[in-house]
């Protein structure tokens, strides 16, 4: 059953070979020789199939372990509440700090997250804060480490863990993301230094010919390879496919991209054997592309976003966290509000997890003077306590008619 | 891939949604009539009936002209071909019958299974050719939705990459041409109830099979509201020497449900593959008191599980059609409860059962 075919002209020393297996769509086998000398043989396939099927389950995850990441995934997202997402990188706070001239220091980076979490009603409407990894080390005011701060006030501590996009070779300026090297021993340690769970951010974009078959393909892929190694180390990973809103795309197509992005999402959890109750989903919203002529409702965005993930997502999931793109504070949260008012049923909760569309008012407020601190966090604190209100559908803002008034703007599921 | 090419219209989407709906509107669900000629054979057999055409005609009418209690109970009911084009004693059609008693009609549309070559007796199955136009007559003759069987076994080797792949596209091809043709796609994997593995293998092989088969419905632009999903319950191999409880049964099967079946879809029609009648209705209902959310209709499209009793009582005489028929009208109510939640078996006591749930962290 067995035929060696051997490329080499060298003999086989067993003692210094050891036997790599390939996955079973490879027809050959790797010997590798400590170091570094390969030496290819070909089995048959049928002894291949054997070794490498896939009907027998060996659990990822002990009881115990599913059980911890089901718990964290349902704090985060208990009823009117959402996710901060304080994790943006050196680069982007930068981007962020520049707009009202300050300077991109690393005392002005902490102690602008230190105005954010210190704020006593945190609680009430946020259940999980996202932290980059230099701010899970920094300190409040008061000397305590920030994931200390965060946790005594029961909020779930977060850690994104990716390293950014890079190329894909061979598409019209597709990207994966990258940070999978190592990324088991750097989940170990930020469980031991507080966090609960984690972000990966993946992004696609919609043109004339994107997304390609490969970038959805390797983006699902590289997500359930972060998703299954987050789980092993009891860190519940958020799972983001953004789509970009870049473009003059309509809503049908971003809804229909969308579909077939968490589609294949969704297929390689499975295939990675993903514990699915013990991770949320961080999309796009289903929008219309930022240069489309043509404006949508909220009610229709909220429709359109709702259909999306009923035919996806499915409802083992606890959580669906909305990232917020490019939107403005209150359209994100008007947005959040039409989806949580869909006449859908809809399994899983419905939240937030924005980083501009909670912080911007706040850094205006801000400005980088100690004066404005009280004002800055009164205004994080309103949209805060609005999206909490907005993911429960219950966020009226005022001058707006009364919900019986925007309910007729529906239309009804089956044009989606 | 990028750009979509709408596969139905709203108008048919609509249209193909409100029969999914109606099919499994609550407290109803499917009498799976379509025994083909051959396993009609293997039902007449032990009760010494000859497999005659007529004999067909005259059990299949006393499963359809079965008095008004079961119009709560049955929302639709699969023909095989021959049937379609039978009549009544008083010459009434009896798909014209079905319809106009408010019941949905069905059509078994698949060829049966072939083998896959290379695999360990594995198989795909066919009724590709032609089924455009196969289910538009269907359609003109009173069909309002189809069923199309694939099945799968669990063994040491499988069921393999191969199998599951090749069994998902064909199904979600078979789907894709019925939305076509204003017919809801009933979409049958069924993985086997022979072995000796156990309830987790059992759930571990759905969910992965579930998964390849919504991949591929997505993949082929499949309108999953307007689909609805047969699958096995989750259960242990028949000669797995661990017995399972109901509740065991129903958690399985409702997480594996959770994890791989869209809330899109509209309902899931459990078969009853070699379950006994009383089994079939009492996990049935264990399902439907399963304390998980659970967004779809969870009911039943029983044939053996809705008709052995029916069979047994009536033996192929015509003194014994009332008895036969009354038989029928019992599995119809039993289960028409239990996908309520809400059936009582003589013998046990449901408060009794709620108790024997095990956290679903276990599964």
């Amino acid at each position: 059953m067995l035929r060696l075919l051997l490329h080499s002209t060298q003999s086989i020393k067993p003692a210094l070979w050891r036997l790599l297996v390939l996955p079973d769509h490879c027809s050959s086998v790797v010997w590798q020789r400590k170091p570094s000398v390969r030496l290819f043989i070909c089995l048959s396939s049928s002894v291949i199939s054997t070794i490498a099927n896939m009907t027998h389950q060996f659990p990822a995850l002990s009881p115990e372990q599913k059980k911890e990441l089901s718990d964290i995934a349902q704090r985060m997202v208990a009823p009117g509440k959402g996710i901060l997402a304080a994790d943006e990188s050196t680069g982007t706070m930068g981007n962020r700090l520049k707009k009202i001239n300050v300077e991109n220091s690393e005392e002005n980076r902490r102690y602008f997250r230190d105005l954010l979490f210190s704020v006593d009603t945190l609680a009430s409407s946020i259940g999980g804060v996202i932290c980059f990894h230099e701010t899970l080390y920094q300190k409040a005011d008061n000397g305590k480490l920030f994931p200390q701060v965060i946790k005594d006030k029961g909020i779930v501590v977060g850690i994104k863990v990716d390293k950014g996009t890079a190329g894909l070779n061979g598409t019209d300026g597709e990207t994966t993301t990258q940070g999978l090297d190592g990324l088991s021993e750097r989940c170990a340690q930020y469980k031991k230094d507080g966090c609960d769970f984690a972000k990966w951010r993946s992004v696609l974009k919609i043109s004339d010919g994107c997304p390609s078959a490969l970038a959805i393909a390797e983006n699902a892929n590289v997500l359930a390879r972060y998703a299954s190694i987050c789980q092993q180390n009891g860190l519940v990973p958020i799972v983001e496919p953004e789509i970009l809103p870049d473009g003059d795309h309509d809503l049908k197509r971003c809804q229909y991209v969308t579909e077939k992005v968490l589609a294949a999402v969704y297929k390689a959890l499975s295939d990675h054997h993903v514990y699915l109750e013990g991770t949320l989903l961080k999309p796009n919203m289903v929008t219309a592309g930022h240069s489309c002529t043509q404006k949508f409702t909220p009610e229709e965005v909220g429709m359109a976003t709702v259909t999306a993930l009923r035919r996806t997502v499915p409802s083992a999931v606890p959580g669906v966290c909305f990232l917020s793109g490019g939107q403005s504070e209150e359209e994100a949260s008007l947005n959040l509000n039409a989806v949580n008012q869909v006449p859908l049923h809809r399994p899983w909760k419905l939240t937030f997890s924005f980083g501009r569309a909670l912080q911007a008012s706040a850094l205006a407020a801000w400005q980088g003077k100690t004066a404005n601190k009280a004002a800055s966090q009164q205004a994080f604190s309103t949209r805060a306590k609005i999206n909490g209100l907005a993911a429960k559908g219950e966020y009226k803002p005022t001058g707006s008619s009364d919900q019986s008034a925007t309910q007729s703007l529906y239309t009804a599921s089956y044009v989606y | 891939m990028t750009h979509q090419f709408p596969a139905l219209t709203p108008e048919q989407k609509k249209e193909l949604q409100e029969i999914a709906e109606r099919i499994v509107a609550p407290g109803k669900g499917i009498l799976a009539a379509d025994e083909s000629t051959g396993s009609m054979a293997k039902r007449f057999n032990p009760i010494g009936v000859e497999n005659t055409e007529e004999n067909r005609r005259r059990y299949r009418q006393l499963l359809f002209t079965a008095d008004e209690r079961i119009d709560s109970c049955i929302g639709g009911v699969i023909f095989f071909h021959e049937t379609l084009y039978q009549s009544s004693d008083d010459g009434t059609v009896f798909s014209k019958l079905i319809q106009d008693r408010g019941l949905v009609v069905g059509i078994k549309v698949d060829k049966g299974v072939v083998p896959l070559a290379g695999t360990d007796g594995e198989t795909t199955t066919q009724g590709l050719d032609g089924l455009s136009e196969r289910c538009a007559q269907y359609k003109k003759d009173g069909a309002d939705f189809a069923k199309w069987r694939c099945v799968l076994k669990i063994s040491e080797n499988t069921p393999s990459e191969l199998a599951i792949m090749e069994n998902a596209n064909v199904l979600a091809r078979y789907a894709s041409i019925c939305q076509q043709n204003g017919i809801v796609p009933i979409v049958e994997p069924e993985i086997l109830p022979d072995g000796d593995h156990d309830l987790k293998r059992c759930q571990y092989i759905s969910e992965k099979v579930l998964a390849a088969v919504y991949k591929a419905l997505s993949d082929h632009h499949v309108y999953l509201e307007g689909t609805l999903l047969k699958p096995n319950m989750v259960t242990a191999g028949h000669s797995c020497p661990h017995k399972y409880s109901n509740e065991e049964i129903a958690m399985a099967t409702v997480t594996a449900l959770r994890r791989t079946v869209p809330p899109a879809v509209t309902g899931v029609t459990f078969l009853s593959g070699g379950q006994s009648e009383e089994d079939a209705s009492i996990n049935l209902n264990a399902i439907n008191t399963c304390p998980l959310a659970k967004p779809w209709a969870l009911t039943f499209s029983y044939g053996r599980a809705l008709q052995a009793s029916a069979l047994n009582a009536w033996k192929g005489e015509l003194d014994n059609e009332k008895a036969a028929t009354e038989e029928f009208i019992k599995r119809a109510e039993a289960n028409s409860l239990a996908a309520q939640g809400k059936y009582e078996s003589s013998g046990s006591g449901n408060a009794a059962g709620q108790s024997l749930y095990v956290a679903n962290h276990a599964y």
